[in-house]
Parts: C-alpha cells; sequence; structure tokens
C-alpha cells in the first residue's frame, strides 16, 4: 500500500436514469501526496466533478452509485466504507471542499461570520469570544479586508471573489489536510480570479495542504498545479508534471485540446478544433474512447483498450506509447 | 457611402440607471456607460473587453438600440438612430443583429429550429412558406449543422449546436452589423474553436462587421482587428488588437493582462 495522503483506485460511479445507466467515472485512479496539488482537467460532462463529488460521498445515491471495487483512501482509511457520521467528520475536519458558486453555499440570511463559526463549532469547541477571535482570524487570513467588521455582514454585500474567501474560510475551519476545489474561480473575473488563485496557493504553501483543483481551464491549471490529470469520458487518459504534459504532451487529446485553446501567445488564424463530439455516457465503450476523434488513430484503439503507459512527465492511456519510455 | 464613414459609431454616450439595489440609498444612480466615443469599422472585428460592470453589454444593446442612452447618440452609417423613422428603424433592426451566451435561454422549448428561423424570415419578409423552410435548412447548413437540424427542439442539440442555430437566426435576415456577446464563453474548448472558426468563415464570406464582447483576451486575441478595453464605463483603451496586446498604454490593460493565467 502507498503512503500517498489520498489514494484514488479504479473508482466507478454510475447514474441510473430513465434513458439508461450513465456511466460518469469508468475507472479512474490517481494518487495525491501530502502537501501536493494535482489539477483535475477536463471539458463538461468528462467525469471530474463527479470524481470529486465521489471522494466524500456528496452525491445522493440513487440515483448515483460508486461500484464495488472502487476505492477511495484517505490517510490509509477507506472512505467508501465508512459511516455517514464519519464521513461528516472527515468533510471539513480531513477533507475540505469549495465549489463554483459561493452564493448558493451561503446561507443568504445569516451573517457571514456566524457561518464561518458554525463551521469551527463542528469540528472544535472553545467558547464564544475563542470561536469568534478565530473566525476573524480566518476570514482575515483569506484576505477579507476589515474582518471584525465584516464579521455581521450578509453574502448579497459581498462580491463575488469575497465571497469566494469567506467560502475558502469556511473549508479551512476544520483544519484539513486536503482542500477539494471544483471551479473554484470559473464564475469570476480575470483579476479576481488571479487573486483567489494565489491565495489558494499561499494557504497550501502555508498550511502545507494537499489541493485537488478540478477546472476546465488548462491555463489555471497549469499555474497552479504541481501534476495535472487530464479526463475525457469519465476516465484519466493522461497525467503528468507541470510544465512538462504541457510542454510535451503524452495523449492526443490533450495535444488537441491544447492547440484548440486561443491563446495570447499564439497568432490569430483558425484553430485546429477537435472534431467530432465525446462519446454519449450511456455508450459501452470497446477500445480508447478518443479513437473516434483521434487524428492518429491506429486500427488496434478501436478494439484494445489501452493502459496507462509512462511518457516523459507521467503516464498516458495510449497504444503511441507503448514501450517508448 | 463615405469610406471615412464608420458602420457604427457612438458619440459621447451615457447610461445611468436607477439603482435597484436595497443597499443603496434613495435617488442613487448608476451609471453604466460614462461618455463613451468609439467607432465601429465595416467588415472587421471590434472587441469590447472588460470585466463585469465595466458596462460592455450595456454598450452593446446601446448601439443595438435595445436601449435608449440617457445622453449622446449612436449612428448607423452616419444617420443618429433617434431621428430614424419607424420604416428606416425596422431597417436598422434587421441589419443589426445579435447572438448571446445562449441563445435559447429566453427561447421557447416547444419550437423547433427551423420554425424559429421561418419566424425571422417572415417577420422580417423575406421568405414564407415552403421558401422559408427551404431557406432555413440553408442556413443550418451553412452554419455546420445538417438540413433535419429544422425539425429538431432545444434540448435536443449540445451547447455547440445550439450556438450554431443562434448563429443561423442573425444570418437568416441578411445583416451588415452583428453583436457577438460573449458566444464561446459556454462552450468547451474543443467546441469554441469550431464556432469561432465558424465566424471567421462567415465574416470572410459576407464581408460581416462583428462587435465581439468578451472577458476572454485569448479569444480576443484570436478573432479581433480592433480591440476596446472597457472600465467602469469608461474606455480605458482602444486599438489595433497587436498593439493594444503588446503594447498596452493604461494601466488597467496592463493589469488586465497580467492577470491572464498563461501555459508555461
Amino acid at each position: 500500500m502507498s503512503d500517498a495522503l489520498l489514494a484514488v483506485t479504479n473508482l466507478r460511479t454510475v447514474f441510473r436514469t430513465d434513458r439508461g445507466v450513465v456511466e460518469a467515472v469508468r475507472g479512474v485512479s490517481f494518487e495525491l501526496a501530502a502537501g501536493e496539488t494535482l489539477g483535475l482537467v477536463g471539458e463538461s460532462g468528462c467525469g471530474k466533478s463527479v470524481t470529486a463529488m465521489s471522494l466524500t460521498r456528496l452525491l445522493r445515491e440513487p440515483p448515483a452509485t460508486i461500484l464495488p471495487g472502487s476505492s477511495v483512501r484517505f490517510r490509509g482509511e477507506e472512505l467508501l466504507d465508512a459511516s455517514p457520521a464519519r464521513l461528516r467528520r472527515i468533510r471539513g475536519a480531513g477533507i475540505g471542499m469549495i465549489f463554483q458558486e459561493p452564493m448558493t453555499s451561503l446561507n443568504p440570511v445569516l451573517r457571514i461570520g456566524d457561518q464561518v463559526a458554525e463551521a469551527i463549532r463542528e469540528h472544535a469547541g472553545g467558547d464564544r469570544g475563542a470561536v469568534r477571535a478565530r473566525v476573524i482570524e480566518l476570514l482575515g487570513r483569506v484576505g477579507l479586508p476589515e474582518p471584525a467588521e465584516r464579521y455581521s455582514a450578509y453574502p448579497h454585500q459581498l462580491s463575488g471573489g469575497m465571497r469566494q474567501r469567506v467560502m475558502i474560510a469556511i473549508a479551512l475551519a476544520g483544519g484539513p489536510d486536503l482542500l477539494v476545489a471544483d471551479e473554484p474561480t470559473t464564475a469570476l473575473d480575470v483579476t479576481i480570479q488571479a487573486q483567489i488563485l494565489d491565495l489558494l496557493a499561499d494557504l497550501q504553501r502555508e498550511l502545507g495542504m494537499a489541493l485537488l483543483l478540478i477546472s476546465h481551464d488548462l491555463a489555471v491549471v497549469s499555474q497552479v498545479a504541481d501534476r495535472v490529470a487530464v479526463m475525457y469520458a469519465g476516465r484519466i487518459v493522461e497525467q503528468g508534471r507541470v510544465p512538462g504534459l504541457f510542454r510535451a504532451p503524452g495523449h492526443p487529446y490533450t495535444r488537441g485540446l491544447l492547440r484548440a485553446l486561443p491563446r495570447l501567445d499564439t497568432p490569430p488564424g483558425p484553430l485546429p478544433a477537435i472534431p467530432g463530439r465525446v462519446p454519449d455516457p450511456r455508450e459501452r465503450l470497446a477500445g480508447c474512447p478518443f479513437a473516434p476523434r483521434c487524428p492518429e488513430v491506429m486500427s488496434r484503439c478501436e478494439t484494445d483498450d489501452p493502459p496507462a503507459f509512462p511518457t516523459g512527465t507521467g503516464t498516458a492511456r495510449c497504444w503511441l506509447r507503448e514501450g517508448e519510455a | 457611402m463615405n469610406a471615412d464613414v464608420p458602420l457604427v459609431r457612438a458619440v459621447g454616450l451615457v447610461k445611468r440607471y436607477a439603482s435597484g439595489r436595497a443597499t443603496s440609498r434613495r435617488g442613487h444612480e448608476v451609471v453604466a456607460v460614462d461618455g463613451v466615443d468609439l467607432a465601429v469599422p465595416s467588415g472587421l472585428t471590434t472587441a469590447l473587453v472588460g470585466e463585469s460592470g465595466s458596462g460592455k453589454s450595456t454598450l452593446g444593446r446601446l448601439l443595438l438600440a435595445l436601449e435608449p442612452p440617457t445622453a449622446g447618440r449612436v449612428e448607423y452609417r452616419g444617420v443618429d438612430l433617434a431621428d430614424m423613422g419607424a420604416a428606416a428603424l425596422r431597417a436598422f433592426r434587421r441589419r443589426a443583429q445579435v447572438v448571446f451566451q445562449d441563445p435559447f435561454g429566453s427561447l421557447n422549448p416547444r419550437m423547433t429550429a427551423g420554425a424559429m428561423l421561418r419566424e425571422a424570415l417572415t417577420v422580417h419578409g423575406i421568405a414564407a412558406g415552403a421558401g422559408a423552410r427551404r431557406r432555413a435548412e440553408g442556413l443550418l447548413e451553412r452554419v455546420g449543422l445538417t438540413a433535419d437540424a429544422v425539425d429538431r427542439y432545444p434540448h435536443e442539440f449540445s451547447g455547440g449546436q445550439r450556438q450554431r442555430v443562434g448563429i443561423a437566426r442573425a444570418l437568416s435576415v441578411e445583416p451588415e452589423f452583428i453583436v457577438l456577446d460573449e458566444p464561446v464563453s459556454a462552450l468547451d474548448v474543443s467546441v469554441q474553436a469550431q464556432i469561432l472558426n465558424l465566424l471567421r468563415e462567415l465574416q470572410r464570406e459576407s464581408g460581416l462587421t462583428y462587435l465581439f464582447v468578451s472577458h476572454d483576451l485569448g479569444v480576443v486575441r484570436n478573432l479581433a482587428d480592433r480591440i476596446v478595453v472597457m472600465h467602469e464605463g469608461r474606455i480605458a483603451e482602444q486599438g489595433p488588437a497587436d498593439r493594444v496586446l503588446s503594447a498596452p498604454e493604461a494601466d488597467y490593460t496592463r493589469r488586465l493582462l497580467a492577470a491572464v493565467p498563461r501555459i508555461p
């Protein structure tokens, strides 16, 4: 067994719907070391958010089911066997989470200070004065100006960036070893996004937390992560270190995404788009899921599902990488 | 027409709103657009960039006469929109179209793509009956869909296909000027590239003039000939795209560029 902080092995999450079984996560495996930042990237429907929600069983079951054979070990403990009470304890004190839209996660009729205080009390005792002091310290730590005055503010009185800072304070209240951030800056303006990403990186360094950053945005992930995992059709098709993965992507999908992305440092002109579309998640897959859109497809790709082969910076599930590294 | 006259021009444009926010004092006003002078040259793409609250979307609506300005004027081919009679305004509303981030956001989910296009064609007296249907099929093919898309409903399209239908609807009335308001912001990277390529092709084929409202500077770099940077209701800077991005003059533009995450 590895000594990783988080070890996810063959995670499979399905949804039973009226129109059949949707295989959202089709065998995802990755590890995260203490203090490390892993970026999980992919386009809509690739299964990155469902993967994150599966870690601490945040999905409604049913309709979701995490299939037998899946494993999520956190500090050596199997979370998929944990009791609901144990999971509640781990959420917050072990694994903190923040999401894209802080407005829907914050209670609109409660003062923000009281919401942070509630999160502190769930994990630690202390008299009112001590909790209040800790709230103000946390709000200050996440960069909320005048935290003592803002204690009594309501969510609607704050900007989107400030609300996201409050959500981060709540996620940190239990002193987690791992912070899972699902599209934390997607709803924010670019200058505010830069501030929040800096804040996450600072906190992570200072507190020694591991960070699992989930995003559709390759550039955002490339700024923050030590390693990146690229998801496609419910699985990780490539993992690798930054910047190596961006400079020499090992999977044709990663390469296609990077080339299709309009950037400030590439000249104007037609973009090499990826033809076709992602497979229907209700479909059974034979062979490589990217084969129908792959510019380098070979006949075996259509029948044989490639395992993860080593690349210069990580691994890629692509037959082109067989025997290369 | 005089070649020196821009297709669209804004002079001293101001838009103020009475603030509806519960937290603000009575009689408080929000200045969304605060004295904007702008020329949109014909046949090119002018990008309007800025963050939320910069006034870029309001400016787009003012240029389309979807809202009246508080002060200043908008000219189309040198004619003040406020001076146009009913017939001229109707002609303007046909020549100037808009594509939103989600074109189906405000639409009847029980209307097929074909019905939507036929409605636009009929309202503007361009085609009716079987002619309108054939024309709708042709438009959908032009934006990269198949003709059988005419009988499909909004929920049957993916996000990228929906945006193609939105573009087809804008094109249906043979416009000269299209305001593209964050048209690819909701799309995945691979689909975004397809739509940007489509917009570029359509412009080359038909000489369309675009006003491209966007917060994404990478996307703007890909498509824009000129860039107008908005900040707090005013123009912080404007100029040729290359110059604005490589040698920004305004502090705000520099800040904005510095905040863009870059791939190593």
